[in-house]
Formats: structure tokens, sequence, C-alpha cells
């Protein structure tokens, strides 16, 4: 029987956030603004990264946040949610979250640096 | 002791969460072309743009939000005003939140602190000015008159700023 796994994938005006397995590995990438308009849509996408995370027993999701043009706090905290409901699942099953940042960019390495302090074991960062 | 200020910028906004990244922007274009210190101009983005979103969202339907941008002194800092009616509730609530930013020992501790109260509610961040005390290194104020508030950002002289 032929399986079709559809990986998330959400486009709104300004914003867009796609995702692919890559090497065991669940790749997202986000672009764009996301502002107060976009929280919804970013949150339905969260949900859908973490159940697709699960049911492909992906080691690790990897959020590329380099060509975003601003995140605003309320995003921040969809977020923060997704990351404690990861927190959440049973360390055999769990996978890890890599925020990508563009180091030049203040918002993003300020923001990605407090994420990782939420849970320092589950958040790693690179820039 | 009088302060010079080179740079000063009103605007009248209504309320409206659409001309939130839009000012956002404008700001942030404007003090590109005024401002050596990309890291201020950056910071002033941010802060402008969390302002306007608590205006929007606390101010009645129909007010109007004024937003008023001051390069001040020789290091120099950037003040941001932002002045909205809101409720005597939503007052209450803002004096509690200002203060507790106000008196926090490590903003960027504090920060992180709040990012994990209420974790799983999304309808409220209830991050927007500790965000900008923490990551855009801006002290807040507040001012009240009547049924309005102001709330002030102001950055530090450069050489004080944290270290990323």
């Amino acid at each position: 029987m032929l399986e079709v796994r559809m990986n998330p994938s959400m486009k709104t005006q300004g914003f867009s956030a796609s995702s692919q397995v890559d090497d065991g590995k669940l790749m997202t990438k986000l672009s764009g603004n996301a502002d107060v308009a976009v929280r919804t849509a970013l949150a339905d996408f969260l949900n859908q990264v973490h159940e697709a995370a699960k049911s492909q027993s992906v080691s690790q999701v990897v959020v590329d946040l380099r060509d975003l043009e601003f995140m605003n706090s309320a995003c921040l905290k969809t977020m923060v949610t997704w990351i404690f409901v990861a927190r959440e699942l049973p360390t055999q099953s769990r996978y890890q979250i890599l925020l990508v940042s563009d180091p030049a960019v203040l918002w993003q390495r300020r923001s990605v640096q407090a994420l990782s302090c939420v849970a320092t074991e589950l958040v790693k960062l690179q820039s | 002791m009088i302060v010079a200020t080179m740079l000063a910028l009103e605007m009248r906004l209504d309320r409206n969460a659409l001309f939130v990244s839009p000012t956002r922007r404008y700001v942030q274009r404007m003090l590109e072309c005024l401002v050596e210190d990309k890291e201020l101009v950056q910071r002033g983005a941010l802060a402008v743009h969390e302002l306007l979103e608590n205006g929007a969202k606390y101010a009645p339907v129909g007010a109007h939000i004024d937003l008023s941008l001051a390069l001040e002194g020789d290091d120099p800092a950037l003040v941001i005003r932002m002045t909205n009616p809101t409720s005597p509730a939503h007052v209450d609530r803002l004096k509690q939140y200002v203060a507790e930013i106000q008196g926090a020992a490590d903003p960027n501790a504090l920060y992180v602190e709040m990012m994990c109260r209420n974790p799983y509610d999304e309808s409220v961040s209830g991050l927007g000015l500790a965000r900008i005390r923490a990551e855009a290194d801006m002290s807040l104020d507040l001012l009240f008159a009547a049924e309005t508030a102001t709330i002030v950002a102001r950055s530090a002289a450069p050489q004080a700023t944290q270290a990323a």
C-alpha cells in the first residue's frame, strides 16, 4: 500500500512556513513577517509539525528563522507553547528542536536565546 | 539641564493592528538614515512594534494611538512614547506589569520566567513590554492622565547597553 505523507506547510499574505524530512530531521523554514495576523496560522502549523515529527519519528525539528523579517511576542508565545508540548513527549520519542537564526538580526539573536532558556535540554541554537 | 533633541517624529494612528508592521518598517528605515548604530535602529523598531500592538489591543474601538520618537542627548538615547486611551482595569494591570519589569534585577531572567507562565495559553502573550526591556534593552516608564496611558521606552547610552 502506498503511504503518502504530506509535510506541514502554510502560506498567508506576507508569511509562509514549509517543511520537509531530510536525513531523519524535519526541516522547517519560516519566511516573511510574523505579526499578530499570523499567530493562529503559526500555531496550527506548529501543531502539524509536532504531529508530523511524532508520526515520522524524527530525531530533530530544525526551524530556520533566517528569512523571517520579524516575529512579534504573540508568535513567540506560540513557539513557547510548542516547546512545552514537545517537552511532554516520553523521552524515547522526544525530538530535539534546533533554532537557526541570523546573528546580525537583533530580534532573532535575542529571541532564540530566550527561547532556548525555556527548555535548555530540548532547544539548541545555530547561527 | 537642557537635553538636545536631534530627531522628533510624531504620528497619530487609528487603533488597528494592520498599521503596526508598516509603521515598524517606516520607523526602521527612517532611523537607518539617521542613526549610525545599527543595533539601536533594530532595538527601536522592535520597541515600536510591541508598543503599537499593545496599544491596538487595549485601546477602545475608534480610539487613536499617538506615537512619538526622539533622539535625545549626545550619546544619543532613543525615546519612544506611545499614548492611548484605555480602561481603568487595564491601567491597574499595566501598573503591576511595568512595576514588575522595572523591579527586575535581571530583565532577561524575568523575560524567560514570563515566557513560562501559562505556557499553554496562546490567547495572551503577556510578553510585549518585557521583551522591550530584555531584547531591546530599553527602560520603561508609565504616565497616566484620566483614562489615558503613556508608555515611555528609553534606550540606555550605547556604552551601557548589554552585549548579546
